[in-house]
């Protein structure tokens, strides 16, 4: 994570208990995941698949699959399209390409 | 199971569903979204948390109250894709659970909505450049704004109206890019037919010179500069066909950006259509590759209709007058009374293209991609690898896909297709009407083999 290039407007709802990459962290019950993400700090959602480039969301309406990661176990899953649920389990393909 | 599947709960499919309901009708409306709106109508956990934007529409609002109202008669299932479209009509759609369902209306209205076209530049794929639209969604669903300097780039009508957002809500705009110059009298006489429309255009422009805020016209971003995101944008000037004209070192601009919009129009979203084996035809001002339809919305394809800029790009009022429309002529189709008034559509197509004539995609602004600029975001293919496959006599809709992987990742080249049409067109002398569509296939998404497991075997 990094400088975040976002911020909400007014307060987000409280934070839940997540996981980013194994580590604990909290984010915005009920948010969408992708904006939760970015407001954290996270840019780079996942890597290219063959040169490892960084991509992060870009239509942000579920057409592109640039936001892609792998959610509770399941890949390639639209962060755009996600709510911030409790326990969420979110690995950003960074950690897949070293 | 209803008579009427609706697939896209934007302006077109809620408007559809709701006529339906009046007649009497069942429909079940499919989307892929959390919420019911499409992208203009779009909402999400953080819309109340917004002040008052510029260009705010209050019918989504109305919209999704009365589809709540005739839960009845409207079984609307948000959260769903549909992966599979073939004769009869047939539909299967997944949801977030893998769950799969089959659906075998008397009518299927596809109302599935535009994509944006971006171009693409060096650094165009860099976490942190978004496609105007985007960026809107993001500050419209979750009350997410970009911390400045922004830059947004393009032509066409959401350039005016993000920036005019953006600038709202205190967000520290470095330029404005229009490819397109100001609209010349004739184009400006075409708008006056949505009066309305004009004088809102005409309030973005001043909100954002109010506040002192550059727009830069004839000109268009050509390099996204950093390394993990953007750093600085390059602006170059463009000729009357929109050639970039980078050789000058005196004429780039440069402006620090930490979040870039870029986006020049949109397109309809044909994918579904093409999936169904409707006739398409080729028309630059409803934004390039669209259904063909007749006088009912009906497509060449028996029960299928479709309505809406998925299926030419015509704006939110006209979406809404064509749902209705399409859903009159289903009504006759299944011998139903017909109660709402009929639809006059030329004030909208007078507007569109006055729209389309004023900033429409010309084909030399692709010229900004250099060798290494990549084309396909999902296969990683670049410009130069494109070119070369080109060279070796490769093309659409098979040849290419095989050398190059082009447009066969996650996105299915909803992204990169304006790009890779105009490209080939480009290499190949080949007008733009002659270049074919890539070939879709069931399935459209990405999808389980759970959730295709439970659908029957069946020839698409």
């Amino acid at each position: 994570m990094g400088e975040p290039r976002f911020r909400f407007v007014g307060t987000p709802p409280a934070g839940v208990p997540v996981t980013i990459d194994g580590a604990a962290s909290t984010l915005p019950e009920g948010e969408v995941l992708a904006a939760a993400l970015l407001a954290s700090g996270v840019g780079t959602f996942h890597r290219s698949a063959l040169d490892g480039a960084p991509r992060g969301p870009f239509c942000a309406m579920g057409s592109c699959f640039q936001c892609v990661a792998e959610i509770d176990d399941k890949p390639h899953q639209r962060t755009c399209q996600l709510r911030v649920r409790s326990g969420m389990r979110i690995v950003l393909a960074a950690a897949r390409h070293p | 199971m209803s008579d009427v599947v609706i697939v896209g709960a934007g302006p077109a499919g809620m408007a559809c569903a709701l006529a339906l309901a009046d007649a009497g009708i069942a429909s079940t409306l499919l989307d892929d979204n959390a919420e019911a709106g499409g992208q203009i109508f779009r909402t999400g956990p953080g819309a109340g948390r917004l002040p008052d934007l510029p260009g705010t529409d209050p019918r989504g609002e109305a919209l999704r109250a009365a589809l709540a109202r005739r839960a009845g008669l409207i079984s609307y299932r948000p959260g769903h894709q549909v992966v599979g479209l073939h004769a009869g009509p047939v539909v299967w759609a997944v949801d977030g659970q893998d769950n799969a369902q089959r659906f075998a209306p008397r009518a299927l209205v596809l109302a599935t909505g535009a994509l944006e076209v971006v171009v693409p530049v060096p650094g165009w794929t860099l976490p942190g450049v978004y496609g105007l639209g985007g960026l809107q969604t993001l500050i419209k669903s979750s009350a997410l704004v970009p911390l400045g300097p922004v830059v947004l780039g393009g032509a066409g009508p959401l350039l005016y109206l993000v920036a005019a957002q953006l600038a709202t809500l205190g967000v520290e705009i470095a330029a404005v890019v229009d490819a397109a110059p100001w609209p010349n009298l004739r184009q400006l006489a075409g708008m006056a037919r949505r009066p309305e429309l004009l004088a809102r255009g005409v309030g973005f422009e001043l909100a954002l010179r109010r506040r002192g805020i550059g727009i830069l016209r004839g000109h268009a971003v050509v390099e996204v500069v950093g390394d993990d995101g953007p750093r600085e944008v390059v602006a170059a000037p463009v000729d009357d066909t929109w050639h970039p004209h980078c050789d000058d070192v005196e004429d780039l601009r440069r402006f620090p950006a930490r979040v870039v919009g870029l986006g020049h129009g949109i397109r309809p979203n044909v994918e579904l259509s093409l999936l169904a084996g409707c006739e398409h035809d080729f028309d630059i001002q409803r934004g390039g590759w669209h259904v063909r339809r007749d006088v009912e919305l009906m497509t060449t394809v028996d029960g299928i209709y479709a309505a809406g800029d998925g299926a030419a790009v015509g704006g939110v009022d006209r979406a809404l007058a064509e749902g209705r429309h399409a859903a009159r002529a289903i009504c006759r189709r299944l011998g139903k009374p017909v109660g709402t008034p009929a639809e006059d559509f030329t004030a909208f197509d007078a507007f569109r293209d006055a729209v389309a004539d004023w900033s429409g995609l010309r084909p030399d602004i692709f010229h900004a991609a250099n060798g290494d600029t990549t084309i396909c975001r999902c296969e990683d293919v670049t410009h130069a690898e494109l070119e070369t496959a080109l060279a070796h006599g490769l093309a659409l809709p098979r040849g290419l896909k095989m050398a190059t992987r082009i447009g066969m990742g996650l996105c299915q080249g909803r992204t990169c297709a304006p790009a890779l049409q105009h490209l080939t067109a480009r290499a190949t002398g080949q007008p733009l009407a002659e270049i074919a569509l890539p070939t879709v296939r069931t399935p459209v998404r990405p999808v389980t083999m759970a959730a295709l497991a439970q659908l029957p075997l069946e020839q698409p």
